[in-house]
């Protein structure tokens, strides 16, 4: 038995087959490959796979960088340069002109050609660079292939092994069929971790390199504990077993909360939401009994198509969100672009500094038409169900009343043209300390607050929180975040606003005594939380008879 | 004709950084830039350097003396950026 040990990020037992795909080489097709296209459209297939290729590999060095470090981003910069060195290039031109040969097989065979030179070499490092070259051919050859990076066959329900899932691969993965993840890169609060939790999936998550040789070996993956087994004996299974009964008896009693409805001690409700980043989300808020959608990402629109969404797709997709809801409450966040979520064509300047600069908010004031389109698909929409908006990484005042002015300037154009909207409230999230601090300034612009507690952490720490470095800082909950959303909640209740959390935090049991006690009336959770969600806090509140 | 010498310091030689940078510095000059030099055996190479495989492929090792030569318009002004390219990269 192997164990493999990372830091856990999301919770949970699961025992199956191991599936390790990685951003690989794939086997050379034997030259029966299907037809080539005429060598022009092979050349023009080969170059669009170049440029979606790049794009990738940018995506992947700002992530790397950002969680891992400077030396393992810049092996993303090395393959960019592979990529576009004219010995690759032409090898690939020459392959698809004078041989007749799809993109695809160009690409591979040029790969190996130079891998070969690489090979040859007398150094063990260099030797290592032809899996480099390797890996950019596998990289054009998947894009070729149209579509899924990790091009893999799940024939059976298995625990996916990685070194990295992009936003995009996440999206991708086949969720029928994915027992629990684990990947080399990220952090508890990465992308993967949240994608698991909303699978309701265990997660392992900065595990040391994951060995192709495990791949179709059984293995246990405890993500409360953080732990990979390969080949488990006989102790690793009974400790399956034993967890697996633990959780299946909470999972009973979290179902007793189906259904129930809490009031908190002052009379208001609690409300327990759920988080959605994309329609199917929507759709398992609503099986896991959640009262409302109290977060709905929209970035899934913008990075589906290559380019912005028109009013009408976003109206639609949004009236479907609203729809599934049956008169539930869905809180849209409009687009929260930039710094770990990179979206090509809206980004213009290389930043050194992306989870500080142009995102969110600010890549939409600075663009309005791009806020403006969205709101108006939102008032539609909010005429099929009760849709509320919400906007991210606000920090002045200044941005809240333009926002409110577009707002206004879209309801109104929509009156003027007859088509029918609904009423919207407009609320802010507060995600950092300049938001927290004048609490009491922008509860007299905002409908209500939502705190986004990942990002509220980080900004107040100065600590990145996908860094596995200083997320130590973070952990116990420091007093100077306490003092944050008590501001926030004080602030709020002075202009008489709903708080909510919709950051991780809102799930983590040990904290929601504090949240209630602030004042907070709805959680919005991963989906699968919900129902343990309300049986934590109806406890707390049967302990404690909150009162304000 | 520019030429410059430079000796490789970088314990891991010419590695995928530093010749990364090298083919960046390169391509700057409308100048044609090659890199040569002399194995342990006594073999003679030489490279593009505007090129990353072959620059790479050179296998250049610490202790190497290479030869950058630049031909073209721009010669003097790209031996001179290759030479400070080459140290600010730590090679």
């Amino acid at each position: 038995m192997e164990t493999i040990y990372g830091k856990p990020a999301a919770g949970g037992i699961a025992k199956g087959r191991l599936r390790v795909i990685k951003h690989n080489r794939k086997s050379i097709p034997d030259g029966t490959s299907p037809e080539a296209l005429s060598a022009e459209e092979e050349l023009a297939r080969f170059s669009k796979a170049m440029d979606e290729a790049d794009a990738e590999l940018c995506s992947l060095k700002e992530r790397a960088s950002e969680t891992v470090g400077e030396a393992e981003a810049e092996i993303f910069e090395i393959h960019r340069l592979m990529m576009q060195d004219e010995d690759f290039t032409d090898r690939v031109t020459d392959g698809i002109l004078s041989k007749c040969m799809s993109a695809e097989e160009a690409v591979l065979r040029s790969g190996e050609e130079l891998a070969k030179v690489f090979i040859g070499m007398d150094t063990e490092y260099m030797r290592a660079r032809a899996a480099d070259i390797r890996s950019v051919a596998g990289r054009l050859s998947d894009i070729l292939d149209g579509g899924d990076k990790l091009s893999y066959e799940l024939t059976e329900p298995s625990v996916i092994a990685s070194d990295d899932l992009t936003p995009a691969e996440t999206i991708c993965l086949d969720k029928t069929k994915v027992l629990g993840i684990v990947t080399e890169l990220g952090s508890d609060n990465s992308h993967t971790a949240i994608l698991a939790r909303s699978m309701g999936i265990p997660a392992v998550v900065g595990v040391r390199e994951l060995l192709p040789s495990l791949d179709g070996m059984e293995c246990i993956l405890d993500g409360t504990e953080g732990v990979l087994y390969v080949n488990p004996n006989e102790r690793a299974e009974g400790h399956f077993r034993e967890q697996s009964e633990l959780l299946r008896m909470k999972e009973r009693k979290a179902e007793t909360m189906r259904g129930v409805r809490l009031v908190r001690g002052d009379g208001q409700p609690l409300m327990i939401c759920a988080n959605a980043a994309e329609l199917a989300d929507v759709d398992s808020a609503v099986l896991h009994d959640a009262e409302g959608v109290g977060l709905f990402r929209s970035e899934f629109l913008f990075m589906q198509y290559g380019r912005a969404p028109t009013e009408d797709e976003q109206f639609e997709a949004y009236r479907g969100a609203a729809e599934r809801m049956k008169g539930r409450e869905c809180v849209i966040r409009t687009l929260d672009a930039g710094a770990d979520k990179q979206i090509p064509y809206l980004n213009s300047a290389e930043e050194r500094n992306p989870a500080l600069g142009m995102r969110a908010i600010r890549i939409c004031l600075k663009n309005p038409e791009l806020l403006y389109t969205q709101l108006r698909a939102l008032y539609r929409a909010a005429f099929y169900g009760k849709v509320s908006a919400m906007v991210p990484m606000v920090v002045l005042p200044a941005e809240m009343e333009q926002v409110r002015a577009l707002a206004e300037k879209a309801k109104h154009s929509l009156v003027d043209e007859g088509i029918p909207i609904g009423e919207m409230k407009l609320g802010m999230m507060i995600e950092t300390p300049a938001a927290a601090v004048c609490a009491e300034i922008f509860a007299e612009m905002a409908d209500f607050f939502s705190i986004g507690t990942n990002d509220l952490i980080q900004y107040t720490l100065a600590a990145d929180r996908e860094n596995r470095e200083v997320a130590y800082l973070a952990e116990p909950l420091p007093e100077c975040v306490r003092r944050m959303i008590q501001m926030t909640c004080r602030g709020a209740q002075r202009s008489g606003i709903p708080v909510s959390v919709c950051g991780e935090l809102g799930g983590d049991e040990r904290h929601l005594g504090f949240l209630l006690d602030c004042g907070v009336t709805k959680l919005s959770v991963s989906a699968p939380n919900v129902l343990k969600t309300r049986l934590a806090a109806e406890d707390y509140l049967k302990q404690n008879k909150n009162i304000e | 004709m520019k030429n410059i010498t430079y000796t490789v310091s970088d314990e891991n030689g010419i590695h995928a950084r530093p010749a990364g940078i090298i083919v960046k510095t390169a391509k700057n000059f409308s100048s044609a830039v090659s890199i040569e030099m002399k194995t342990e055996g006594g073999e003679s190479r030489i490279a593009d350097a505007k090129k990353l495989f072959a620059v790479m492929g050179l296998g250049a090792k610490k202790g190497t003396v290479l030869t950058v030569t630049a031909v073209g318009e721009d010669e003097n002004e790209a031996a001179l950026q290759m030479e400070d390219a080459m140290k600010n990269a730590g090679l």
